[in-house]
């Protein structure tokens, strides 16, 4: 676990330019599906410690196409719940209660925080997407991600769970001290973020 | 006005230690050798610049603080610039954490 976790909080720093390639392209959309499948690399590689080269930009591609899919499919109750409820957590800074423009429809100052409904639903499809996405990479097959047998032996471990709390203070706390910067400072966060997310939870696998 | 400089020094020492405490483990992520005398020399010039700045404090002035934090680090290892902006992004990298951590916890209070 020490191994890992020190694998990734250097791994953004391995390469200068390829981390500043990497969140420009998370910056536009359809080419961040490329940014999104290298981070995925990053799971891949395990302990390995430098970042992966910016080599089969279409392997990249669709990995991050399927895990955007993924997503989207896992982040279903989540969207329908606040959707329904009218909760502010479509926007980038919601959890700090930022009101919603009003071309979503809504006009409401609630924090994810503030509905716990809402963050109990929020909390385990984070728990979870992780792991749908080790169960894809693991296979390349869809319809695995479903599989809640699949799904149960990776998430009911002690190891995921240590992963996942410590990924995720990196995460948050890199997301939202950069969010302050406007435009770029949460494409900043998230990509180097998600790259220590996986990179530690790849290490732990 | 002495209550308010002395809370102001109080808060510019519990910055300058974490700043040594992030030094070292940056370091020691990076697998170097931490020499603690840089580390505090670093550290307190740090806190000295975060008391004075805290008179008017702003962004600009904070970024000016930790960019002679990065000089200094420079000096005091002599790396090449490479490896010194490498201990630098980490260091900052732990203060961003720490500070998107509070903001985080401000929403509950």
């Amino acid at each position: 676990m020490k191994q890992a976790l020190i694998n990734a909080i250097r791994k953004p720093f391995t390469s200068f330019w390829g981390t500043v390639f990497g969140i420009i392209l998370s910056l536009i959309p359809i080419l961040n599906f490329i940014a999104a499948g290298h981070i995925l690399k990053c799971y891949q590689d395990g302990l390995k410690k430098a970042q992966p080269k910016w080599t089969n930009m279409g392997n990249f591609f669709m990995d991050g196409f399927f895990m955007s899919l993924i997503t989207l499919a896992y982040s279903i109750p989540l969207i329908a719940y606040a959707y329904l409820t009218k909760t502010a957590m479509f926007t980038t800074r919601a959890f700090l209660a930022t009101p919603v423009p009003s071309w979503m429809g809504t006009s409401t100052n609630i924090s994810i925080f503030q509905d716990y409904y809402l963050l109990i639903i929020f909390l385990i499809t984070t728990y979870i997407l992780p792991a749908a996405a080790m169960q894809y990479l693991k296979e390349e097959k869809m319809i695995n991600i479903f599989s809640p047998k699949k799904i149960k032996e990776i998430v009911l471990t002690k190891k995921y769970l240590t992963s996942y709390l410590v990924a995720s203070i990196f995460f948050l706390g890199l997301t939202y001290g950069l969010s302050y910067i406007p435009v770029i400072g949460v494409s900043i966060g998230s990509y180097v973020g998600l790259m220590m997310f996986y990179t530690l939870m790849g290490a732990n696998k | 006005m002495i209550i308010e400089i002395l809370i102001r020094l109080i808060i510019a020492i519990v910055f300058g230690l974490l700043s040594a405490l992030f030094l070292t483990t940056s370091l020691y992520i990076l697998k170097r050798d931490a020499d603690i005398q840089y580390n505090a020399k670093t550290s307190a010039t740090f806190t000295v610049l975060l008391f004075i700045f805290s008179f008017a404090p702003n962004l600009l002035l904070t970024l000016v603080a930790t960019l002679i934090a990065l000089f200094l680090i420079k000096y005091f290892y002599i790396h090449t610039w490479k490896e010194t902006l490498q201990v630098w992004a980490i260091w900052m990298l732990h203060w961003i954490v720490l500070f998107g951590i509070i903001s985080i916890l401000q929403t509950f209070i």
